[in-house]
């Protein structure tokens, strides 16, 4: 029963019904899609890989400073798992080997069981049993004569591995797409050597020894066993074990894991702002609920007159919202499993039709704290109050808490809208970077992992064969420990040769000698921030630094980058450049990228198509060669994270709306309570102009105070995100500009329903009743 | 003179589909510096016939006329000017915002005036000094009583020096020793020239007025000057 309800008052209330609606059903679209996204990259990267059988658990785990468990506990695990599981165990690849041969090698210590957990069958041979035992992967087998012979004679072995099986090709594994290179992400089943879970210790040339590392974890449930169930207890043993170790558990190969961080990213962003949202919503909800009691106040003391106890009041108040936002969050969760796939697709988003029950209850939840929450205010109204007529006495406050909710709604709204957007923008931002620095005339050629030679080779016939106007050179990065000072980091470190510098547009800012090419053998140039880091003010030239045990002799600061300059390396601030034959022995050892890439700058006068075909044409003798125009690779990028940016900013921008849904409900449920304030106010001699611009002023303090702290919460936000991400600095004026124009505007039009019914008011009807 | 005069003034609310009428033809001329007194029983149109005098709502049909201006002509600015310069309100329930201080309240006309904040509250002090509340201008009014709440509103209404002072059951809420003091500031207005217009159920009070009118139904049954 509804005492009485003004039509102004019915638009407010169905502003907020609506708001709670939409809001529910959105946030549970958001995480519906989560949901579905996820699954969608599971299967996909299954389907890809086929390489482990789908329900299989991977376990990865990290002690710190060092990672996996040892075989014992292993054991342990597969004891505590009983006969539901098979448990197996890896290592992470440890080697990679770069010969002429064989291309490249991935050494990986496995148990037993691994084999039969990935599915995969030995064509020959048996599984390893002991120290030095080693089965081959078919491409091992099949692109190489090595065998048993070639293994024994590698020199970074301690000990001569025995070759005692030979695997089946494994079916459905990725093979790397005909026109590029594999790279490092590229471990199959295939390109491995797998030793026993023990394998053989790594000698490696400067001094370092690689003891059998800790093993990762593979479960493969038995039928009828839930994978989550085995996930729940792999995790829980680990804890046991290592309290403070990071777990990372996942369902499906080994492979999938890698692939899964990276969506991962995908996922958080999601995840952000469905918390946005579900914030928004219980904002909103909030809103309601307060709304609806001020509306019923006379209803609810009179109900209480009437024999109705706090708890049928509390239970009476809670019901709307509750309904509302189960229809909203049923909404969401139908609209994803029907229509998202295609919008998914339209992204190129991974999705799979799963289900998302599990959606509703945690949305719920959090709207009926919310509500019930509020609703406890409903519970403290006295059954005296409000019934006797129009001298009822309000007590003055000065604060509004609903004020403060529309401010904070609003300020939610901006901030999330701020947070997206520059976010988008700084990585657009960085990509236009990219995209600028690649320019429009670079080619290059990639090679695979390893093929050092191949590289040098490439390069040489480029240079010689090439019309002079091209500039060739060659560029690899690893990241290597510095030790200066006493002090040892890690720093991204070029290798360079060639005309790279000068490709690059990279100018020296101090130097030794007036050489304008790469640093010579022994030598090494550092960024400017580095050298900031590093040296203060003091003259770096002449000193030396140890980087991979190797002592370089520093030649050279590189002018630091101008922020308007774009450039394809964004850390170059913070690296060393080193001449790329000092690097060679730390390649191959370290292994961490593939060979030297070659970079041709055709001149601005020849065609981006022209060159990669001068370029294609002069390595036509060279297979497993890929040739590029640098830009293609970026602008792939750039595409997919402009089509994420797009999404996320809608979706933004509809937590606006649902703001301003709410801040619209806020100014109809204060208008309601200042009904008589105005009418008063206008009796005494105040127009109705100045009421409207009492109000307006109001509403705009209102959207400048949530724009400004929005804005502030965004930035400092967004300026965490970039910076992780080592983005430029979106923040331009137009972007703040753009906040706060939205942010007034939300206010302005939210006022705009309530600013109408002003003008109808009854001024005598208002005096008597103040209703 | 009159100073203001009702001619034939009708009112009708919608109420539901149907149509209420609150004053049925009413004709009435009030002099300047009259004490006029209304009487009738609830729903008879008092608070109607007070809101129409007081210009804050408008005849169906009739002419309203202050000091030989017709004011159904004026448009919501000129209303509110009207009201501003030329009525003072008192009602039953006291009207003050609860958000200001009583000095800021009585205040409140003068700013709408457009008076400076100074010259205002230098006025409002002496409106509150007039009606014995100097010592509680910076209280709010759930910090003050019924009686001096009503006082604050009626220093309010004087502070603009009305030609007109309309009172809608000034003393429904007081008790008798508050009712007697805002009677006796009435009384006061009136003697300084205010036409005081009043709204009562109270008949002790037609006794302070010089002229008694007793309306029913929306019509004056008794006009004790005729």
């Amino acid at each position: 029963m509804v005492l009485s309800e003004r039509p102004s008052l019915a638009k407010a209330r169905l502003a907020l019904q609506s708001s709670v609606f939409v809001g529910c059903g959105l946030a549970s679209f958001l995480l519906a899609s989560i949901i579905h996204v996820r699954a969608g990259a599971l299967t996909e990267i299954s389907a890809d890989l086929s390489v482990a059988k789908p329900d299989a658990v991977a376990v990865y785990v990290y002690k710190g400073d060092s990672y996996g468990l040892t075989p014992e506990e292993l054991r342990e695990l597969a004891a505590r798992l009983g006969a539901s599981a098979t448990v197996a165990g890896f290592t992470q690849p440890v080697g990679v080997v770069g010969t002429p041969d064989l291309r490249y090698l991935h050494y990986v210590g496995v148990t037993e069981n691994y084999f039969s957990v990935l599915g995969l069958r030995l064509q020959s041979g048996r599984l390893p049993r002991e120290y030095g035992e080693c089965v081959l992967g078919a491409a091992v087998a099949r692109e190489t004569a090595l065998g048993t012979a070639g293994l024994h004679r590698h020199p970074w072995l301690e000990t001569p591995l025995t070759v005692v099986g030979y695997l089946q090709p494994a079916t459905g594994t990725i093979a790397p797409p005909a026109s590029s290179p594999p790279d490092f992400g590229d471990i199959t089943p295939d390109t491995c050597v797998f030793c026993w879970e023990r394998i053989p210790r790594v000698l490696y040339p400067h001094g370092d020894t690689l003891e059998s590392p800790g093993l990762h974890v593979l479960v493969e449930p038995k039928p009828g066993q839930q994978p989550h169930t085995i996930v729940e207890s792999a995790r829980e043993f680990v804890l046991e074990r290592y309290p403070g170790a990071g777990v990372l558990v996942g369902v499906g190969s080994v492979l999938q894991m890698t692939l899964r961080a990276v969506q991962g990213n995908l996922e958080r962003h999601y995840a952000y702002l469905a918390g946005t949202y579900l914030l928004l919503v219980s904002l909103v909800v909030v809103n309601l609920t307060l709304y609806d009691i001020a509306r019923n106040w006379r209803e609810i003391a009179l109900r209480r007159c009437l024999g109705a106890t706090r708890l049928d009041v509390w239970a009476r108040q809670a019901s709307a919202p509750l309904l509302l936002s189960a229809l909203g969050t049923g909404a969401g969760v139908v609209f994803a499993a029907l229509w998202g796939g295609r919008l998914a697709d339209a992204l190129g988003l991974p999705w799979d039709d799963c289900g998302t029950a599990a959606v509703v209850p945690i949305v719920l939840v959090l709207v009926l704290i919310a509500t019930l929450a509020t609703s406890l205010k409903a519970t403290s109204i006295p059954p005296n109050a409000r019934l006797h007529g129009p001298a009822f006495r309000a007590r003055r406050h000065r604060l509004d808490v609903r004020k403060l909710l529309a401010c904070g709604t609003l300020a939610l709204a901006v901030a999330c809208m701020l947070i997206v957007t520059a976010c988008g923008r700084s990585g657009l931002l960085e990509m236009k970077r990219l995209l600028a620095a690649a320019g429009e005339n670079v080619v290059l050629v990639r090679l695979p992992l390893g093929a050092d030679e191949l590289s040098a080779e490439c390069s040489s016939v480029l240079s010689h064969t090439l019309p002079p106007s091209y500039k060739v050179a060659r560029q690899t990065l690893l990241h290597l420990p510095l030790e200066h000072g006493g002090r040892v980091r890690e720093v991204p470190v070029y290798g360079v040769e060639g005309s790279f510098l000068e490709l690059r547009g990279w100018t020296i800012a101090r130097r030794d000698g007036k050489r304008s090419d790469g640093p010579g053998s022994g030598e090494c140039y550092i960024g400017s921030t580095l050298y900031r880091v590093l040296f203060a003010e003091a003259d770096p030239v002449g000193q030396q630094v140890l980087i991979a045990g190797k002592r370089l002799r520093i030649a050279g600061v590189v002018a630091e980058r101008p922020s308007q300059i774009l450039d394809l390396m964004s850390d170059r601030d913070s690296s060393v450049i080193v001449c790329l034959d000092d690097l060679t022995d730390v390649a191959l050892v370290r292994a961490q990228t593939g060979a030297p890439d070659v970079w041709v700058a055709a001149p601005h006068s020849v065609e981006l198509s022209e060159a990669l075909d001068v370029v294609a044409s002069r390595l036509t003798s060279f297979t497993d060669v890929h040739v590029e125009p640098l830009v293609a690779g970026i602008q792939a990028l750039a595409t997919a994270r402009r089509a994420g940016t797009t999404f996320l900013t809608a979706f933004s921008l509809s937590g606006l709306v649902i703001a301003a849904f709410g801040v619209s409900a806020c100014f109809a449920a204060l208008s309601l309570d200042r009904r008589r304030e105005r009418a008063i106010r206008r009796v005494l001699g105040a127009t109705k102009r100045t009421i409207r611009g009492m109000v307006l002023r109001e509403s705009c303090a209102l959207g400048l105070t949530a724009s400004g702290i929005g804005a502030l919460v965004g930035m400092v936000v967004s300026l965490v995100v970039w910076r992780a991400q080592g983005w430029p600095d979106p923040f331009v004026a137009d972007l703040l500009l753009v906040a706060v124009t939205a942010s007034l505007v939300v206010a302005l039009t939210s006022l705009l329903p309530t600013a109408l019914d002003l003008s109808k008011e009854n001024l005598h009807e208002l005096l008597r009743t103040g209703e | 003179m009159a100073m203001l005069v009702l001619d034939d003034i009708r009112k009708v609310y919608p109420k539901g589909p149907s149509l209420v009428a609150a004053l049925r033809g009413v004709n009435l001329s009030v002099s300047k510096g009259e004490f006029v007194c209304i009487t009738g029983p609830s729903g008879s149109g008092k608070s109607t016939l007070l809101n129409i005098m007081g210009a804050v709502d408008w005849p169906s049909s009739g002419r309203y006329l202050f000091e030989g201006r017709d004011l159904s002509r004026l448009t919501d600015a000129e209303m509110a000017r009207f009201r501003n310069r030329r009525v003072g309100f008192v009602f039953q329930s006291f009207n003050l915002l609860v958000n200001l201080t009583a000095l800021e309240n009585v205040c409140l006309p003068l700013t709408y005036r457009g008076l400076s904040r100074k010259e205002s509250r230098a006025r409002a002090l002496e409106a509150l000094s007039r009606v014995g509340l100097s010592d509680r201008a910076n209280h709010y009014p759930d910090q003050l009583s019924g009686g001096e709440e009503q006082r604050v509103a009626f220093a309010r209404a004087i502070v603009t020096e009305p030609d007109l002072l309309i009172a809608d059951e000034p003393t429904g809420n007081l008790d008798s020793h508050a009712a007697g003091q805002v009677v006796r500031l009435m009384k006061e207005a009136n003697a300084r020239g205010t036409t005081v217009v009043l709204a009562t159920h109270n008949l002790e009070l037609v006794e302070v007025a010089s002229r008694h009118i007793v309306l029913q139904e929306g019509t004056i049954r008794l006009d004790s000057a005729s």
